[in-house]
């Protein structure tokens, strides 16, 4: 379905083009390729005019994809049973619905202590290395969550009601299915997420009328976790080495890192940390700063991987006109 | 919004058109008898060689220009004739100039050389000329016109009034709108010197442009589509991508002058190569070096702990460059480009400059850092430095070892750390007033060279140009003038790897670039 953007600061909307959607396409068809596929897709490049809407294309398919395809839900408990968990395991807490309050607190860390006075559970939970302690009412719940999710209180906006579309809107809101990280500048990117964002599926299926392009495409920043989803991450590739012994713990949990245009390419393409998770990177024809570095430092890596022959076709995805992709296993 | 929607989808849908289009990106080979006759006639004399020659320089020069004529001058019909007369009047006049110094073939070289340019002057068509108006004349898009060299816009203008015509694909690109269909005609080779792969990749996928044509004479670089066809997208298609055409009538190429000679006309490339003009590494002296292997043969030592390395870099899509700080390894990875004063060592340099601008001061200055550094020079002869060492020691000035180098070289502006130097003063007898002079000396002296040595790196980033970066990556070491900082002139070379052995070099020759003693 057709997508339309709008900038915040004007009223236009603006319908993008095909070659939007088509790139929108290319996570379905690229987890479909690497569920069948043996040996697995290591490197991808992607070679663009421009990489504007680029990653945010391919992210809002990553988001959609999750969406449509949920993962088997983590089981949930009662609180009261969070005193036969192990010390140490990260949970994710979901604490009753305040009343006066349409939202609802989240709370993932590892537990450090759990005891039971009276109708009170009482946990200690280490989040991002600072420890709390709740009293929990039985009505709370936890899941067990796993390494890689971030840590972090999220006061979520909670839907009321029992309808079906209520349903999916915290649904969307709340998924854990972690999926791609966008390894970016912060400049370009962080304004495409400004943008207003209409897909008329989505927002018929989620009963909204539109919005933000953050939102539909559920990114959350590696270093800053705003959101309770789990689906897309991105953080800046610049300060790669502050975040990199972090990030080398949840990289698993990735789907594919995105390097987003030449200058992360030549940054970050080489790095060891990266060595062994599926990369793909977006190479700018459109823009001469970097190229020639850009895509010798991706490339350099991919040669000691096999090329994919035909990998468009293998796909079974048709790149935009004036995009072309290859792949490596 | 940091970039219009709209202008977006219309990229795309200039690179749409482009997908459906049989030939969008086109080298157009144009023949001409007489042209080729010429560049023959003028490619002989260049085999000879005799032209390296310092007296040669105008000649040289005049030679280039009617090569460069041949392969890119258009326009009207008069208008070409009257500046390509102009430019056989000016290689006529240099050939008389050089008179004395010409052999008789050399002498019949260049007659016949002449004589065939003459000819080429005289003809009423001038195919190429016809050929770039035939493309410029496309009812169905914007056209514009490139050509390499910029003295030639007037008359590539004659063509008809409102011709876009620009001398390098750079200055297009900062005129192009989006919103148009646009054709460029561009009248150079694309692998010629002077054209950067990379803007060529941004003209023709960047979605500004819907059809590319170069259109070149037949004789000049055969295989330019081929090569650009390998390299265009890395080789990642294979041997056979085709996504450059070549169309056009293709002439015998017997008897022409090899490409690597065609391509010494080049106006970019130094006549004479560089290493010959530089000092070469001695592999001997007191500093414990590695050494940065670079291109043409060069080399640079850096002291073996050396942890930074100044390389120029690019800075954005602007025409910008400028200097980063790396570690060697790092910049040799990346394959940058390190650079150096050409005749003396920066630290030199950078001394000279900061007594320029130390300026009606410098006398007083110098004469109070004389003032204490011959004092400590004869107290340091008179009791012996180890023994002036330890008594430094006992009023505690922590990097006492250092003393003979604080009184012998006098480059050495001051001790590092306030209290040594404060100290030191009051050993050697010296008042606080006079220890307060010193202070302030030396301040000065840190600050005029530091800002010496910025205005060097400034000035030398300003410097740099598209077509300096072009032959660097090109792997051709350069040499950059800068005309406001007493005509220095820098050497820029790009490396090509770190040889960790270790070797001695000399203090002068450290972070130099040098010839390399075996070449």
């Amino acid at each position: 379905m057709t997508v339309s953007l709008r900038n915040s600061d004007d009223n236009k909307w603006v319908m993008v083009g095909t070659w939007f959607q088509q790139l929108a396409e290319l996570p379905s068809a690229f987890l479909d390729y690497q569920e069948s596929s043996n040996p697995k897709v290591k490197r991808i490049l992607l070679a663009v005019p421009s990489r504007s809407l680029v990653a945010t294309a391919i992210a809002w398919g990553f988001s959609k994809h999750a969406f449509e395809n949920p993962a088997s839900h983590s089981a949930s408990f009662p609180a009261a049973t969070l005193v036969d968990v192990a010390e140490g395991t990260k949970v994710r807490i979901v604490f009753p619905v305040h009343r006066t309050l349409p939202k609802r607190q989240i709370r993932v860390g590892k537990i450090v202590n759990v005891s039971v006075t009276g109708r009170l559970i009482y946990v200690e939970l280490m989040t991002n290395e600072s420890s709390t302690k709740w009293a929990l009412l039985p009505s709370a719940t936890y899941s067990l969550a796993s390494e890689a999710t971030p840590e972090g209180d999220y006061w979520e906006t909670l839907e009321v009601g029992s309808t079906k579309e209520v349903a999916k809107r915290n649904f969307f809101n709340f998924q854990q299915n972690p999926q791609a990280l966008f390894l970016t500048e912060a400049g370009a990117f962080f304004e495409e997420l400004r943008f207003q964002f209409r897909e008329p599926s989505l927002l018929e299926e989620l009963s909204v009328n539109e919005l933000s392009f953050e939102q539909a495409n559920r990114l959350d920043r590696f270093t800053d976790d705003k959101f309770s989803h789990f689906i897309n991450t991105w953080e800046t590739f610049k300060d790669f080495d502050s975040y990199a012994p972090g990030l080398v713990k949840q990289l698993g949990v990735f789907k594919v890192v995105v390097l987003d245009g030449n200058s992360a390419l030549d940054s970050i393409s080489a790095r060891e940390e990266l060595r062994h998770a599926t990369i793909l990177g977006i190479f700018e024809t459109g823009k001469k700063t970097l190229q020639d570095r850009g895509a010798k430092s991706f490339l350099g890596e991919a040669m000691y991987l096999n090329p994919i022959e035909g990998f468009e076709q293998l796909l079974g995805w048709k790149a935009p006109d004036g995009i072309r992709i290859w792949g490596w296993s | 919004m940091g970039f219009e929607l709209s202008s977006l989808n219309a990229k795309y849908r200039n690179l749409s058109e482009i997908s459906y289009s049989q030939n969008a990106w086109r080298v157009l080979r144009v023949s001409d008898e007489i042209s080729e006759a010429a560049y023959k006639a003028l490619g002989f004399c260049w085999k000879e060689k005799f032209l390296g020659a310092d007296h040669y320089g105008d000649l040289r020069s005049s030679l280039r220009d009617a090569y460069v004529a041949l392969r890119s001058l258009v326009g009207s019909a008069a208008s070409m004739v009257e500046h390509l007369n102009a430019i056989a009047a000016e290689l006529e006049a240099s050939i008389e100039k050089a008179e004395n110094f010409l052999s008789d073939n050399e002498r019949n070289l260049l007659a016949n050389a002449t004589e065939a340019f003459r000819e080429y002057a005289r003809a009423q068509k001038f195919p190429l000329a016809d050929a770039v108006l035939n493309e410029l004349l496309d009812q169905n898009r914007t056209t514009s016109l490139v050509i390499e060299d910029a003295l030639s816009i007037p008359v590539a203008e004659s063509f008809y009034d409102g011709l876009r015509c620009y001398s390098t694909i750079f200055r297009l690109m900062a005129n192009l709108s989006y919103r148009d269909q646009n054709h460029v005609v561009i009248v150079a080779s694309p692998d010629s010197a002077r054209v950067n792969l990379d803007q060529i990749r941004r003209l023709l996928m960047g979605g500004e442009t819907v059809k590319v044509t170069f259109v070149i004479p037949s004789w000049w670089s055969p295989g330019a589509a081929k090569r650009l066809n390998s390299e265009l997208l890395f080789g990642l298609d294979g041997a056979g991508a085709n996504y450059v055409s070549e169309i056009g009538s293709h002439t015998a190429t017997d008897g022409i002058p090899s490409l690597d000679i065609a391509t010494d006309w080049d106006l970019s490339i130094p006549p004479r190569p560089i290493s010959k003009e530089i000092e070469k590494f001695t592999n001997s002296g007191p500093v414990p070096c590695n050494l940065l292997v670079l291109e043409q043969n060069l080399v640079m030592p850096i002291e073996v702990l050396a942890t930074r390395l100044t390389v120029i870099q690019k800075i954005g899509d602007d025409p910008g460059f400028g200097l980063e700080q790396k570690s060697p390894m790092d910049a040799t990875n990346a394959g940058d480009v390190v650079f150096s004063f050409a005749q003396v060592s920066e630290r030199e340099f950078i001394r000279e400059q900061a007594d320029i601008l130390l300026g009606d001061d410098l006398e007083e200055i110098t004469r109070t850092q004389l003032q204490w550094k011959s004092r400590l020079q004869s107290v340091g002869g008179e009791i012996g430095w180890s023994a002036l060492e330890s008594r430094l020691l006992e009023v505690d000035v922590s990097k006492a070892h250092r003393v003979r180098q604080w009184g012998m070289d006098p480059f050495l502006i001051r001790p590092q750390a306030d209290a040594d130097l404060e100290k030191l003063l009051f050993f050697l007898g010296f008042d606080s007033a006079f220890s307060a002079r010193v202070f302030e000396a030396t301040r000065r002296i840190n600050h005029a060279r530091d800002s010496s040595g910025k205005s060097a790196r400034k000035a030398l980033a300003g410097a740099m140009t598209d077509e300096i970066w072009t032959n660097l990556q090109k792997g051709y070491a350069c040499e950059i003038s800068l005309e406001d900082m007493g005509e220095a002139t820098f050497i820029a070379s790009k490396i090509k790897s770190f040889d960790q052995t270790e070797r001695l070099a000399g203090v002068l020759q450290v972070r130099r670039i040098l010839g390399d003693v075996h070449s």
